[in-house]
């Protein structure tokens, strides 16, 4: 797995790759939480652009529940992008696209955040 | 056979697949299932969509077994740990999964679902078994000679997958 930050108009995009599982989880989380310091930090929100993730085992669910609740707490906002079928399929059985707003693409998710 | 199954030497029979797991309690056993699940893709010709769905699975139930059934920090004896057998019964793929942990009995030791409640009241976890329900049927627990006992078959329109 890797992980890259860009900024998009002020927004913050996680742009990650490859599986997020038991081997990779840790430093999923270790990116995530600077990031969403610093989209509160940019007063926007966080982007996940998880198009190039082809496989996420609870273990990497569970990292992204802890930064929608820490996005609750910094009244930011955090959207998710690009799922493939497999992985939306995963967020579906995990109720978590009832926890993020999910958009196509990073482009769009970024126009949303931006309201 | 019928479409949408595996096939293995052109029978519907049950047929038992020569890949026979024993993993010791550690993170290690993790990466094996995923060499495991590479062989018995190439071997049975099973969807990559299929195959991620089968490493799902076992990856949360040794987790799971890891986590919760061992307790103890690793442990590194894979004949007192976890054992992981396959085979095709009416072309469907079935396995036995059987661990030396705790007693834990998904029939009656899950914790509430809490899939639909509140993102405040959600636990941060306890979300592997829901993604194994989905992708398998629960056939079989007991708790015998120490071992929790399972026998688990991947549903169908997990095999018709891409």
């Amino acid at each position: 797995m890797e992980c890259r930050k860009e900024n998009k108009d002020g927004v913050i995009v996680l742009v990650v790759d490859g599986a997020i599982d038991h081997e990779t989880a840790a430093a999923f989380e270790q990116a995530v939480m600077p990031s969403l310091d610093e989209a509160e930090a940019a007063g926007t929100g966080l982007v996940f652009d998880m198009s190039g993730v082809d496989y996420m085992s609870s273990v990497g669910l569970r990292v992204l529940m802890l930064a929608a609740k820490a996005a609750k707490q910094k009244s930011i906002s955090v959207v998710v992008a690009g799922l493939q079928a497999t992985l939306a399929e995963i967020f579906q059985i995990s109720r978590f696209d009832k926890i993020f707003t999910i958009y196509d693409t990073a482009d769009a998710a970024v126009a949303g955040v931006r309201g | 056979m019928s479409l949408g199954k595996l096939s293995l030497m052109g029978t519907d029979d049950k047929v038992v697949i020569p890949e026979n797991l024993r993993l010791p309690f550690n993170r290690a056993s993790l990466s094996e299932i995923r060499v495991a699940l590479n062989r018995l893709q190439a071997r049975l010709g099973f969807s990559d969509g299929c195959g991620l769905a089968l490493r799902l699975v076992l990856e949360e139930l040794v987790t799971n077994s890891i986590m919760h059934g061992w307790g103890k920090g690793a442990h590194d004896d894979p004949e007192t740990g976890i054992h992981v057998d396959f085979h095709i019964d009416d072309g469907v793929l079935h396995f036995r999964y059987v661990d030396h942990g705790s007693p834990f009995d998904p029939r009656s030791d899950l914790p509430s679902d809490s899939r639909d409640e509140h993102l405040d009241d959600r636990p941060d976890g306890q979300l592997g078994w829901p993604l194994i329900l989905h992708y398998c049927d629960l056939l079989h627990y007991a708790r015998e000679e120490g071992q929790n006992r399972m026998h688990l078959r991947l549903r169908e329109k997990v095999l018709n997958r891409d």
